[in-house]
């Protein structure tokens, strides 16, 4: 690593200034931060009271050269840029030279450090004198304690949230810190014991299962967009998982994570078609463009950016968005658990919610509770009353039911309705299965590894109302289908399975795809004759308990308008 | 140029023609019909592409003249004038003026037409290989087997009925869904020469059997992939199905379990009531069948259960509980004409065949519905 110097005085100038310690989690940003700049692949953060009574940051980086310590502390000295020009192209979290000497301003400061191709290293301490420096021989690296935070401003004090939530925010300072740099392991430690461990990840997809749970790549997608400038990416929701806070919504530009105030609007004009108000999708993007075409020097926490071409931005955002919503999607396991969760339900409560789960909610602290990341987003299951079914007016485009039904009206799309209905009623264990016997079987033939495939799942098809056999040279006889997938087309079905199988990206086990398949085929479509009695019963089912107003592919098939909505139309109120 | 025409025969060609244009048709002219106007005849054409009809009628005029109207409009004013003969009068740009020779009425109708111009040229109808059928028969042979066939248009071999002679001198007509099939086989006292079989449309199916009346007789023959029947003064040009049929004998079974004998109507009247408690697409009703009697039930969740009993002769003290759609079996006893039928029981899940008391050449086969647990509890 370079050695530290101070900044010119023209240079300084250039420097967006203002505050940099915000609050404790500031102080742990800036700490990982430099461990990271110094290419640490273990951080360890120690926090003790909140932050207030002390932050211990170590970290087996390049470490600091003995000389340098003082100026490491010293206001405008930094190792990571030296002149004008250095500031259009900064392709480290630090360039300021500030956030130790702004640190060490307002609480005692001890750093110890040592490269590890030098023998000895220095410690430097903070005391009302100024700072002393003396040996130090231990492990490589630099460990950063910062105790009594604000000691000297006790109006900056007062100011703070409760302990508690100060140490939620550092938590959710290290997490987003940690997505971009999955090889790199953190642990954070609080009084009460261990906060954050998250070991070495192969991969950034990884990383975010350590942080959200294994699940969590049920409900996301990896998507990715390239040009010559620009290499974005980004995990976005799958359309069924919708969360009640933008806590996913993530930016990263060059893997800082940034605020940009746009994001939140493109990624919910981009998934208008699923999402619902007040919902909002997850959205971790990641942008990769050459430090020249980033302006990161316009705020002093560096926490917004300038980006060359925000149009431009916004378009890849959006595609990026647009890609994610366009794949096929299947429900996952764990929307089939009874609800819960009821609109208006009262809120969990802090400590009994959901296991405890890292998770962060916004980049500033709040009082919230943060929201729990793996509870069903209430509107997927209808308020239930079971005795109004209601009143169907009408069939509109020949596909969609109209129905007025407490105070509300229904737009219900009936093939994707259909669907639903059918495929809970195949998933659902333990049922009898009706099979219909086929006068002349049907043989398929398959590529070889489907073939393979297929026979290995046998009994699972079997369990759904198929009979199968092998029949000769990587072909099937089919000789039963499932009575309730009437006249379907049998090899569409099988196609459909198929290509769900060998789509990784999409959740839910054998059995669940047999289903969906089925599901797809055997619903009616627009267009097919509907009856009363049909649209009737479909609506009646629909509307019971527990129902997910979803098709098997995620997609939304209730829409609903309430009255007050139709009067406000009117202004009649 | 004056057409004279007697407006009770104009109505029913026009409607014979126009019932199988689609008004969806995306090409124009297709949703017309064609007027081909000659001294003594008017010729009327409509096509979907698929199927054409040509039918024709007396009118009267002195040269000859082609033009193309919308049918359901021609038909719609024709059908409100009074039964006088009508004079049309056809100008250049196919301004088709109606007037009614009634002395009741006095009005003035003019339909706009169109140029004949890009309307598709129909193949003729071809002697060679014909048949004579009469009109009665092949009207039993479509109507007694196309229940049964698919309305699905995925598998187009089953979107149809399927005509081979087995034997010399006969004739059989095969429909089925894949899920069910009807099977009818009849005498003629010709050789009919079908090859390998032939597989006619659906739609054609239902366009024949509106057309063919209880007496007469009806021509047929076919070339490659087209078929054609003369019907009295229409024709009707359909295309083949591509495609083999598969080998329906081998689903008919060799031998009974064992057989029972049931009162058509009254085994039809207690599928009806009993249906009513089931659901679509499956219509599960279960038949237990024992000690002479068959016990129908159906038991649908949310909805309710039905139980009936009725007395039948069986030729073994044989019992058995068999999962069956009921649409199907209605379909099937509808079209049984006996007072009796037989019912061929072979097993849990295989075929139940129904027949005609005295009549084995008339067979219905439904496949039934097996209750199967799935074993992941
Ligand atoms: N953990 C560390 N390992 C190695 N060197 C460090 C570490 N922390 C700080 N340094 C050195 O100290 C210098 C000052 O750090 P400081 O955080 O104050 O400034 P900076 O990172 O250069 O810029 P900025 O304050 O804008 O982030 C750095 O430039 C770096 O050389
Ligand atoms: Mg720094």
């Amino acid at each position: 690593m370079e050695r530290i110097r101070i900044l010119p005085d023209a240079v300084q100038k250039k420097i967006a200034a203002g505050e940099v310690v915000e609050a404790p989690f500031s102080v742990v940003k800036e700490l990982v931060e430099n461990s990271i700049d110094a290419g640490a692949t273990q951080v360890d953060i120690q926090v003790s009271e909140g932050g207030l009574k002390k932050i211990v940051v170590r970290d087996n980086g390049s470490g600091i050269h003995h000389d340098d310590m003082s100026l490491a502390v010293a206001e405008h000295a930094t190792s990571k840029i030296r002149d004008i020009h250095d500031i259009e192209r900064i392709g480290s979290y630090g360039f300021r030279g500030e956030a130790l000497s702004s640190i060490s301003a307002v609480s005692r400061i001890t750093i110890l450090s040592r490269r590890a191709e030098d023998e000895a290293g220095a410690r430097l301490y903070g005391t009302e004198a100024g700072f002393e420096t003396t040996g130090y021989a231990g492990a490589a690296g630099t460990t950063v304690i910062v105790e009594n935070l604000f000691y000297n401003i006790p109006a900056r004090k007062k100011f703070l949230k409760s302990m508690r939530s100060e140490l939620r925010a550092i938590r959710e300072t290290i997490l987003k810190i940690a997505i971009p740099h999955p090889h790199i392991a953190f642990t954070l430690e609080a009084d009460d014991g261990r906060r954050i461990t998250l070991g070495k990840a192969e991969s950034i997809g990884r990383r975010i299962e350590q942080i959200y749970g294994t699940g969590i790549m049920n409900d996301l997608c990896f998507v990715r967009l390239k040009d010559l400038k620009i290499a974005a990416s980004g995990f976005f929701s799958k359309p069924h998982f919708l969360k009640s806070s933008r806590s996913m919504q993530i930016l990263y530009v060059n893997k800082r994570a940034v605020e940009y105030k746009y994001l939140g609007f493109i990624i919910t004009r981009a998934y208008e078609a699923v999402a619902v108000k007040g919902k909002y999708p997850a959205g971790i993007i990641f942008l990769d463009l050459d430090p020249g075409l980033v302006d990161v020097n316009i705020h002093p926490a560096k926490r917004e950016v300038k980006l060359f071409d925000r149009r431009y931005i916004e378009q890849l955002i959006t595609g990026l968005a647009e890609k994610a919503l366009s794949r096929e999607h299947t429900v996952q396991d764990r929307l089939f658990i009874p609800s819960e969760a009821e609109q208006g339900a009262p809120h969990p409560i802090e400590g009994e919610s959901a296991p405890e789960r890292p998770g962060f909610s916004s980049s500033s602290a709040q009082d919230a509770v943060p929201p729990p990341l793996v509870r069903e987003p209430a509107e997927l299951y209808h308020d239930v009353e079971e005795s109004k079914r209601g009143k169907i007016l009408g069939i509109a485009f020949g596909a969609y039911v109209v129905c007025e039904r407490n105070d509300s009206i229904f737009f219900i799309d009936f093939h994707a309705a259909h669907e639903r209905v059918i495929y809970d009623s195949l998933v659902r264990r333990g049922e009898k299965f009706e099979s219909q016997a086929l006068v002349f079987p049907v043989i398929l033939e398959l590529p070889i590894q489907d073939h393979a495939l297929l026979l290995e799942n046998i009994e699972k098809f079997s369990e759904i109302g198929f009979d199968i056999e092998d029949f000769s040279d990587y072909s099937i006889k089919i000789s039963a289908v499932p009575a309730l997938a009437g006249e379907a087309d049998i090899s569409g079905i099988f196609r459909d399975f198929f290509t769900s199988l060998h789509d990784e990206r999409e959740p839910g086990g054998v059995s669940d795809k047999i289903a969906a398949a089925v599901a797809c085929h055997a619903a009616k479509r627009a267009g097919d004759r509907l009856t009363h009695e049909d649209t009737d019963l479909l609506v009646g089912l629909i509307f019971r308990e527990g129902v997910v107003l979803r098709c098997p592919h995620g997609r939304p098939f209730v829409y609903r308008i309430d009255r007050h909505d139709i009067e406000r139309m009117f202004k009649r109120s | 140029m004056i057409i004279h025409v007697s407006r009770e025969s104009l109505l029913k060609s026009i409607n014979i023609a126009d019932s199988i244009v689609s008004s969806k048709n995306i090409n124009i002219i297709l949703s017309n019909c064609l007027f081909n106007v000659s001294q003594d005849t008017t010729e009327i054409v409509s096509t979907d592409n698929e199927i054409a009809v040509r039918t024709k009628l007396g009118s009267k005029t002195d040269s000859t003249i082609s033009f193309a109207a919308n049918g359901k409009k021609f038909s719609s004013i024709l059908k409100e004038l009074p039964n006088d003969e009508l004079v049309l009068n056809v100008n250049e740009s196919f301004l088709i003026d109606i007037t009614s020779t009634s002395k009741e009425l006095k009005g003035h109708y003019a339909l706009f037409g169109l140029s004949p111009g890009e309307f598709p040229e129909i193949p003729q109808f071809t002697d060679d290989n014909s048949i004579e059928f009469d009109q009665g028969f092949l009207k039993k042979m479509i109507s007694k087997v196309m229940y049964a066939a698919s309305t699905d248009t995925i598998k187009p071999v089953f979107n149809g009925i399927y005509f081979v002679s087995e034997t010399p001198g006969t004739i059989t007509s095969v429909g089925t869904d894949s899920r069910r099939l009807s099977l009818l086989t009849r005498s003629i006292d010709q050789e009919a020469n079908l090859g390998s079989g032939i597989i006619i449309p659906l739609k054609t199916i239902h366009e024949l059997n509106r057309l063919l009346e209880p007496a007469g007789t009806c021509r047929f023959s076919f070339v490659n992939n087209q078929c054609f029947f003369k019907i009295a003064d229409t024709e009707i040009i359909s295309r083949i199905v591509d495609g083999q049929f598969p080998n329906y004998r081998q689903v008919v079974p060799k031998e009974y379990l064992f057989e029972i004998e049931v009162e058509t109507k009254k085994f039809l009247d207690s599928v009806r009531r009993v249906m009513i408690f089931t659901r679509e697409p499956a219509y599960k009703i279960i038949l237990n069948i024992q000690d002479n009697k068959i016990i129908l039930q159906a038991n649908t969740p949310e909805l309710g259960e039905a139980e009936e009993e009725i007395a039948v002769k069986s030729n073994k003290d044989e019992k058995i509980s068999i999962g069956i759609n009921a649409q199907f079996l209605i379909d099937s006893l509808k079209e049984m004409d006996s007072e009796y039928i037989t019912c061929g029981i072979t097993g849990q899940m295989s075929p139940l065949t129904i027949s005609p008391l005295e009549d084995r050449n008339y067979l219905s086969i439904i496949m039934p519905i097996q209750i199967k647990s799935s074993h992941n509890e």
